[in-house]
């Protein structure tokens, strides 16, 4: 198990590199933070090159990459060009806000998705079984933004029931603000989750040791959890695990759509931006995030699946 | 100023049909029919006219005002200001707080009247500039009066020295001020005594009275700049507002300042700017009645305009959008080809139509609010027989390809783009239109890299077509790719050479004329902002600018 884990933190380190130079080449291609910043002036070519040396954009590209690394090693990823704070404590600010949404998104879709799911496999070609599959359709078709605004409308505008956007102040103020953005980016994952989970329940009920089972008399209740749910989780796992990146990355749009003041809002601020500090520490942050998730589910599967062993 | 079409920073207009409201058609057109679906149920119009004497609008002026601060007022803002040093920042929409908590060295007042006590204008003393008076002792030599009594929101006095830091701080590499460019003709700024100080320009600057009335001249604390954080977690400004809470991307919360020194107190308790990107979710929190003050756009009015709650006004901009033409590559190198480019665009019918009204042709790249711009001039008549004489006399085989780069990510540039190139079209051209993301799109304008054809779009803070003409028709400037005309540059060096403002109106005029008959490009109207205001706002300002003035206004409840 140790060496495994070890194998796995050697390998992320090289990922994490590749990530770096992709990260910091792309952002040097496409386009000069030094134009964005001075875009609501007139500035001269000289004025433009003397911001270019202050930020120290105007080194070799090589000698950046190294400064960048250098820094990134001591956890410095340098400071926005924006914010003018340190590029990580950016982030790092930013990512409660994300894991608070990304964490409720979670619980709801799960809440949803495994009940449904049950349900869904066990009354196969019934009108539950048919209304649950178009429920998760839709949530599956449904874009976040497009969704987000009709609750937005529906909740905020005229039941007033909810905050349109923002954290809100408070315990309860955050509660209330935290459930459309959640249960927006909650549905589609539901609607992945159902859909998984049933067709693996469906194809668990149908083995022989199910049937074995039966015709040894268990109640239904316990061939169902004993049994089959425990066979029929061990994709959903998988997938429920990678999922949470997922989350992580694909709430951009729901926090730009609720004010949501997390790390998918910054980002996508700061690649418009071409705030190049901000970018890398996110992405860099981001990728060891979804590298120790994926280790984190090869090690729960083995625990789950006596089948599944350990390799490099 | 190059400035990208989205969010309120730059007001794009879609064609609405009928006064009653949009179509169902409309609705599914325009915005993904969200604006429409939030439009539902408001069937009343109310949009209220532009009132006072100037440019800017004056909401809702009756009522009693409160004798001490009271209430709340909610502004909604696209962008996050990112950082609250003044001098650290650069952006045009930060002018929406910065007034509050910072006061420039001059004042400008939302109706965009300079308080330099000439030709009829207030005194300096009336306004809420730091400057109590100046003069030139010759063309580099400026001495300044400071105003007496003035303190900063943590108590440290604002003096002659404070001036001489700030400006020493604003042009330090290390603090790589994006405004420092703007204050660069600054040789030094001399202590005189507590109250007076003298800047040393370099060399002549003809708009720097203006320049000190916003942006890096929202003067910053000596000592308090020093501190560690200013800008992020300590901020203090001598305006009638002080700030008492930044969260990054979430809000700005600002609170009445008692010690304000100006002869206009604060009477709204609390400002609360709160960041809203998305344009949908500013809508539907102005409809719930959460946001007092967003600016939106064209497609939103319909859902505001049968709230009983909120009001509309529309407001002319600084900014005007227009075509760039690439005078360097072929076939927009030839002088025919541009003006058959000018002749054919049937600008009333664009602005009638897909801008729905609000906007204003313009004869330049100039708003009506800018020194040089002429009111005598006449924009390009839509003449398709003369653009198609014109391009018959280019010599070249028509159709004439032109490519037509315009930014992405905005599906009203793309309409725009998209009736440019018919009416192109129709006369002879073949035009093919690209569409760019914003970053590489500039670096490919500023580099030459762009087609034929470019949409721009600019306004110029200071109002001076000095801001404008400078960088976008001198040669080798950073916003021209390539046109070049030597008596044009030599106007636009000659024009910085006094303060003579006589004289630099006369070199607008010529350089105006050349343009014109050169057509390096086709600047086609001036924006209109929209902005959706609550009613409970009282006696508030809006300025075309966006700079605003929040002393004297309040709110009701």
């Amino acid at each position: 198990m140790a060496r495994f884990i070890l194998r796995r933190l050697a390998a992320s380190l090289v990922v994490l590199i590749g990530v770096s130079l992709l990260v910091f080449i792309t952002m040097r291609l496409s386009g000069d933070p030094v134009q964005l910043l001075l875009r609501d002036g007139n500035p001269s070519q000289e004025d433009i090159e003397r911001l270019r040396a202050a930020l120290k954009l105007d080194r070799p590209l090589p000698e950046q990459y190294v400064t960048f690394v250098a820094g990134a090693v001591r956890g410095d990823f340098g400071e926005s060009l924006r914010y003018r704070t340190p590029a990580m404590e950016a982030v790092l600010s930013r990512m409660p806000a994300t894991l608070q949404l990304s964490l409720a998104a979670y619980l709801f879709a799960l809440m949803l998705a495994i009940p449904a799911g049950i349900i869904s496999a066990l009354r196969r070609g019934g009108f539950v079984d048919f209304l649950t599959r178009l429920i998760a359709l839709i949530g599956v078709s449904f874009p976040a933004f497009w969704l987000g605004l009709l609750l937005i409308l529906l909740f905020a505008v005229r039941l007033r029931w909810l905050p349109v956007s923002g954290r809100g102040d408070g315990f309860v103020d955050g509660m209330k603000a935290l459930i459309l953005p959640a249960v927006t980016l909650g549905v589609a994952y539901a609607a992945t989750l159902m859909r998984l989970l049933r067709s693996s329940l469906l194809e668990a009920l149908s083995q022989d040791y199910v049937r074995t089972a039966r015709a040894k008399g268990l109640r239904g209740r316990t061939v169902l959890l004993t049994h089959v749910l425990r066979n029929a989780l061990i994709p959903v796992i998988t997938v429920a695990g990678l999922q949470i990146g997922f989350l992580l990355s694909g709430s951009v749009v729901v926090e730009v759509v609720f004010s949501w003041p997390g790390v998918g809002r910054l980002v996508v601020d700061s690649i418009g931006q071409r705030d190049y500090p901000i970018v890398q520490a996110a992405v860099v942050l981001l990728a060891a995030l979804l590298i120790m998730i994926n280790l984190a589910v090869d090690l729960i599967l083995v625990a789950v699946d006596p089948r599944v062993r350990l390799t490099s | 100023m190059a400035r990208t079409p989205s969010g309120d920073e730059q007001i794009w207009v879609t064609r609405l049909t009928g006064a009653a409201g949009p179509t169902r058609r409309d609705l599914l057109r325009y915005g993904g029919g969200v604006a429409g679906l939030l439009a539902f149920g408001f069937p009343a119009i109310k949009v209220a006219a532009q009132d006072g004497e100037g440019p800017a609008a004056l909401v809702n002026p009756e009522g009693e005002a409160p004798t001490e601060p009271s209430g709340q007022l909610t502004i909604a803002l696209a962008f996050d200001p990112t950082n609250l040093d003044s001098a650290a920042t650069y952006t045009v929409s930060n002018a929406r707080w910065e007034g509050a908590v910072y006061s420039p060295l001059t004042f400008r007042d939302p109706n965009l009247v300079l308080y330099d006590g000439l030709d009829g204008r207030p005194s300096p003393a009336d306004g809420f500039g730091l400057a109590e008076s100046w003069s030139y002792t010759d063309d580099l030599t400026l001495t300044m009066k400071l105003k007496e009594g003035i303190t900063f929101h943590d108590g440290e006095p604002l003096n002659a020295a404070t001036i001489q830091a700030h400006f020493t701080r604003l042009q330090d590499p290390e603090l790589a001020s994006p405004q420092a460019f703007n204050y660069s003709t600054i040789e030094s700024v001399e202590v005189v005594d507590d109250y007076n100080v003298i800047f040393h320009f370099n060399t002549v600057d003809p708009v720097m009275i203006t320049k000190f009335a916003g942006y890096g001249a929202y003067i910053t604390p000596a000592a308090g700049s020093q501190v560690e954080g200013f800008g992020t977690e300590t901020v203090t400004g001598t305006g009638p507002y002080r700030v008492v809470e930044y969260v990054p991307d979430d809000h700005l919360t600002l609170e009445a300042w008692d010690g304000f020194w100006g002869s206009q107190k604060p009477l709204v308790q609390r400002l609360l700017y709160r960041v809203i990107p998305d344009d949908n979710t500013r809508l539907a929190e102005l409809l719930a009645g959460n946001v007092d003050l967003a600016s939106i756009n064209t497609n939103q009015v319909a859902p505001i305009e049968g709230n009983p709650d909120l009001s509309i006004f529309r407001i002319g901009s600084p900014t005007v959008s227009g075509l760039r033409l690439d005078a360097t590559q072929a076939p927009t190198d030839n002088l025919d080809v541009r003006l058959a480019i000018a002749h054919a665009i049937d600008l009333p019918t664009i602005i009638d139509t897909i801008l729905g009204g609000y906007a204003t042709p313009v004869p330049v790249w100039q708003s009506p609010f800018s020194f040089g711009f002429d009111d005598a001039l006449e924009p390009y008549a839509y003449d398709p027989d003369l653009a198609a004489q014109h391009l018959a006399d280019s010599g070249l085989e028509t159709p004439v390809t032109l490519t037509f780069d315009i930014l992405s990510g905005n599906s009203q540039v793309r309409e725009f783009a998209d009736a440019v190139k018919g009416f192109l079209d129709a006369v002879g051209f073949n035009t093919e239109i690209r569409i760019q993301e914003s970053a590489t799109y500039f670096d490919d304008y500023r580099f030459g890299n762009l087609g034929n054809i470019c949409w721009f779009g600019w306004g110029g803070w200071t109002l001076d077509y000095d801001n404008t003409y400078y960088s976008m028709h001198k040669t080798g400037e950073s916003y021209n790719p390539g046109f070049s005309n030597a008596e044009v540059d030599d106007l636009l060096v000659q024009q910085r050479t006094t303060l003579d403002q006589a004289e630099r109106l006369d070199i607008a005029k010529q350089i105006n004329a050349i343009l014109i008959a050169e057509a390096p490009d086709v600047a086609l109207y001036q924006s209109t902002t929209l902005w959706a205001v609550s009613n409970r706002i009282h006696n508030l300002y809006i300025p075309p600018d966006e700079r605003f003035w929040w002393a004297g206004a309040w709110v009701d409840g």
